[in-house]
């Protein structure tokens, strides 16, 4: 397996007036390909910040982040617009689906924007709308889902286009505990079926514990990083638990 | 604080006050423009030359511009209200009373609608000098700056303040009644799709069809019943206007979700997204894009009908007055008893003194003074004449008119006037055929019998016909001068001076023209501003989706693209059917003209529609331009605020 992402000495500091505030002070890691990694931390840590710089929605402030052997930091507006289509893929805690466009159309907007051709759309529509369950819903508006349904038309859209990587922000963080639980199982399933690499931000123990390891921020950097390895997914939920708590984070809401 | 908060609120929403302001002020600068020219002392006069019911027609247009700014204001409220209904629930939740809400809202827009009272104000008093410039030079008359009405500005504040109220009113009643949990869900409430969108595509292509009908009935009636029943006119027009209507709305909901339908599989890049919102926008606002679709035929039609009838009118003065001055100088009264010599001498006496008069004023080329004389038909017990007059008279008369008389014709010949014989003389029927009334207006028939057969007659009339120089003279007051007011006050119209005619036409004529191209203006910035903060507006809400977009992989480029293109789609709606009134126009416009016996070439007709046309059209690219920089200034600012 090869180096997916590689951020090594990512700062970013934001500006208000005089007041400025080191969101990452320093962050250095590493994801191999087909990876399903965490990031925990108490509020103010900076994970959604990483993401966010990794997703290019932020620029960073200093170092530097690869993805796909592709540096993402001094591009043109136009090659980060590309970057984002071609290698990421997202699930928003709020879904982010667009409530003028049907499910299918939804779903097939990454592979759109690649303006690939309609036969591959519509196979991979087909392909990852049964592997996801949504195939019944093609037809309807976001409006007609329910939340579970919702983000899993947001996972399907995340990974039509068989990105580099899969980012997530709290992507349970609208859903009940039954959803979230269905939710986390998908995530293994794209990890395991597609192969998708997974990056993905939580600040809940149990959600982290179907990832394979954990990347703890504390102060806008790496506080800790643990493994799953072999053992079961209750003992590294303990394992998170603990260290969560060390941290001061909110622990398990699952 | 409130005050301090409504203030601090303008300043912080000035692109969307910004909106509201424009609007207003705009409406306000043509309402006190067109009440300074119903009050001017140039339309007052002109008022009792001509047509005493124009003033009524302007005082309606002013009233109808109320019943406008009233539909506006209340737009641009309901706009800026639906803008803020999610702040004003916060502020309620956060314990604030709806009173103070209220409180707020009013003075907020209380404070935009003063400035934009005053500068409209300001404005109109620029735009009130420029569009008396324009009509006094369309009038030929020297142009000097005019002065204001009091009662023009009291009108106006008071129109104004009025409608202002009234919509601040309706704001009100609504945010005092409607609950906190609608007011927070507002940017929820998801658009509709649309409902047998089959038979709305139906729908559109039986409204085309339907406008194209109609208007060839319309041509129908212009040709055959014109005259006899203006109820069907009537008919006709209001069943246009509603096909016009009904194909606009059919087009919102149809022909998108038929763009859609193509898109649907196949789209590329941002093409899905960009057809949806199209489909989206156009359905939830088939209504109003209908309203405006009949606003802009009216804009189409109104100004090329009325130019053509103007100049239609203009035109005829050519053909009602042959002569430059023509009178009667007949001194007979009914029943007088007086002899030829001494109708003779009196009509010398009348002549010097009447040719004396015009000689103040422009310089007589020629003149001829000719007699009438009625001839009773033996044995028509009805009381039928013969209208005779002296070879010799009617030689003098062709001098003035530069008309040849064939001398082969000898000096006694029957003679016909026609309005359709344009060169002079011809013979037809045993009779000669001449154009133009030859002798007056009214006679149609006549006999040139040599001067020896009208010797011991008594004339029944007599008439001084004058052809002048071909300068600019002070015709009004010859006209004055010719024509004085008895000491009854009545004028006399014994004299009548073609320039002058042509000026009165012009005057009357323009005096419509002026009142249907400023109803066009009003009609066409109601129309674009009603757009403008409807686009402004959806894109305001659509920004969360371009965020979306953007986050997904769509370049700015693209996302430009489709706002764009949105935004031109939503923005010709209300003009495709309109515009494609022009063509059978074309029709209209040529039965005015060849209806009332002018032949205009067709290219000259399609190109006075596609002047009015690009006029409007430019307009409109102008707003969608302004429109597009707001609209793309608040995209990137959002897209910024994700950087």
């Amino acid at each position: 397996m090869g180096k997916i992402l590689s951020v090594s000495n990512a700062v970013k500091i934001f500006a208000t007036g005089s007041v400025t505030v080191r969101a990452l002070a320093g962050v250095t890691f590493d994801v191999e390909k087909g990876e399903f990694v965490a990031v925990m931390g108490p509020s103010g840590s900076g994970k959604s910040t990483l993401l966010n710089v990794i997703a290019t929605i932020e620029p960073l402030s200093g170092g530097n982040i690869t993805v796909d052997g592709e540096s993402i930091v001094k591009r043109s507006d136009d090659e980060t617009a590309a970057f984002r289509r071609d290698k990421l893929g997202f699930v928003f805690q709020e879904y982010n689906l667009l409530d003028t466009l049907t499910v299918a159309e939804n779903i097939v907007l990454p592979l759109n924007l690649k303006k690939a051709d309609a036969g591959h759309t519509l196979s991979e529509l087909t392909r990852i709308s049964h592997a996801l369950g949504v195939s019944d819903q093609l037809k309807k508006f976001p409006r007609e889902l329910s939340g579970g349904q919702r983000q899993r038309v947001a996972c399907a859209r995340a990974v039509i286009s068989n990105p580099a990587i899969v980012l997530a922000d709290e992507p349970t963080g609208a859903l009940d505990s039954k959803n979230s639980r269905n939710l986390m199982e998908l995530f293994g399933l794209m990890n395991r079926e597609f192969g998708s690499t997974i990056l993905m931000v939580t600040h809940d123990a149990t959600v982290a514990s179907y990832s394979g390891r954990v990347i703890f921020l504390k102060d806008g950097e790496i506080f800790t990083e643990i493994y799953k390895g072999d053992r079961s997914r209750e003992q590294f939920r303990h394992e998170i638990l603990e260290i969560s708590e060390a941290l001061g984070g909110e622990g398990n809401v699952l | 604080m409130f005050y301090k908060l409504a203030f601090r609120n303008v300043r912080r929403q000035f692109s969307s006050y910004a909106i509201y302001f424009i609007t207003v002020m705009l409406t306000i600068t043509m309402i006190f423009s067109v009440n300074n020219i119903i009050q001017s002392d140039i339309m007052s006069s002109m008022l009792v030359n001509y047509y005493s019911g124009t003033k009524a027609i302007l005082i309606g247009i002013t009233g109808f511009l109320a019943l406008i700014m009233a539909f506006v204001l209340g737009y641009a409220t309901n706009f800026l209200l639906k803008k803020r209904k999610k702040e004003f629930a916060l502020y309620l939740v956060m314990g604030m009373t709806r009173k103070n809400i209220i409180g707020i809202f009013m003075l907020e827009t209380a404070i935009t609608f003063g400035l934009a009272l005053g500068a409209g104000l300001l404005l109109g008093l620029v735009f009130y000098q420029a569009l008396m410039g324009i009509f006094i030079s369309y009038i030929e008359l020297d142009y000097t700056l005019t002065g204001y009405s009091p009662v023009a500005f009291l009108y106006t504040i008071v129109t104004v303040c009025a409608v202002f109220l009234l919509s601040s009113a309706a704001s009100a009643g609504y945010l005092k009644f409607e609950k906190i949990s609608k007011l927070l869900n507002a940017d929820k409430i998801a658009e509709k799709s649309v409902r047998f969108p089959v038979l709305w595509v139906i729908i559109a292509f039986a409204g085309i069809l339907g406008t194209a009908l109609f208007i060839d009935r319309f041509l129908a009636w212009l040709d055959t019943a014109f005259f006899q029943t203006f109820l069907l006119g009537g008919i006709l027009v209001v069943m246009i206007l509603l096909s016009v209507a009904l194909g606009s709305m059919g087009l919102c909901k149809g022909i998108t979700w038929l763009i859609v339908k193509a898109k649907s599989g196949r789209a590329k890049g941002t093409g899905m997204f960009t057809a949806r919102q199209l489909s989206g926008s156009a359905t939830s606002n088939s209504v109003m894009v209908a309203l405006l679709s009949v606003l802009m035929s009216l804009v189409i039609v109104g100004p090329n009908v009325f130019f053509s009838v103007s100049s239609i009118y203009t035109e005829r003065v050519e053909e009602w007055y042959i002569y430059d001055i023509h009178g009667s100088i007949s001194i007979l009264r009914y029943g007088e008893d007086v002899t030829v010599d001494q109708v003779e001498k009196i009509e010398e006496q009348l002549v010097a003194e009447y040719t004396e008069k015009i000689e103040k004023y422009v310089g007589i080329e020629n003149y001829a003074v000719f007699n009438i004389y009625w001839e009773r038909v033996e044995n028509d017990w009805g009381g039928s004449h013969n209208t005779l007059i002296k070879y010799s008279d009617f030689q003098n008369i062709c001098k003035v008119l530069n008309y040849d008389l064939p001398e082969e014709l000898g000096q006694s010949f029957d003679c016909r006037c026609s309005d359709s014989v344009k060169d002079p003389f011809e013979w037809k029927y045993g009779i000669l055929r001449c154009p133009n009334r030859i002798l007056l207006n009214y006679e149609k028939e006549f006999k040139v019998v040599p001067d020896a057969e009208t010797d011991g007659i008594v004339p029944t009339y007599g008439v001084l016909a004058v052809g002048v120089e071909d300068v600019k003279y002070d015709v009004r007051a010859l006209e004055a001068e010719l024509n004085p007011v008895d000491s009854y006050g009545n004028k006399e119209y014994n004299f009548k001076i073609k320039e002058y005619e042509r000026l009165d036409e012009l005057g009357g004529g323009g005096l419509f023209l002026l009142g249907d191209l400023y109803a066009s203006a009003v009609f066409l910035l109601l129309t674009l501003g009603i757009l403008s903060l409807k686009m402004l507006s959806m894109v305001s809400e659509d920004k969360p989706k371009y965020r979306i977009m953007w986050k997904l992989g769509a370049k700015r480029s693209q996302l430009f693209r489709s706002m764009l293109v949105q935004l031109l789609f939503f923005c010709c709606l209300p003009f495709l059917i309109p515009v494609f009134i022009n063509f059978p126009l074309v029709s209209v416009i040529d039965k005015i003209y060849s209806g009332n016996g002018y032949e205009m070439p067709l290219l000259e007709i399609i190109g006075q529609l596609a002047g009015f046309t690009s006029v409007v059209l430019g307009v409109c690219i102008l707003y969608l331009v302004a429109a597009s920089i707001v609209a793309w200034q608040d995209i990137r600012r959002s897209l910024r605020e994700s950087d």
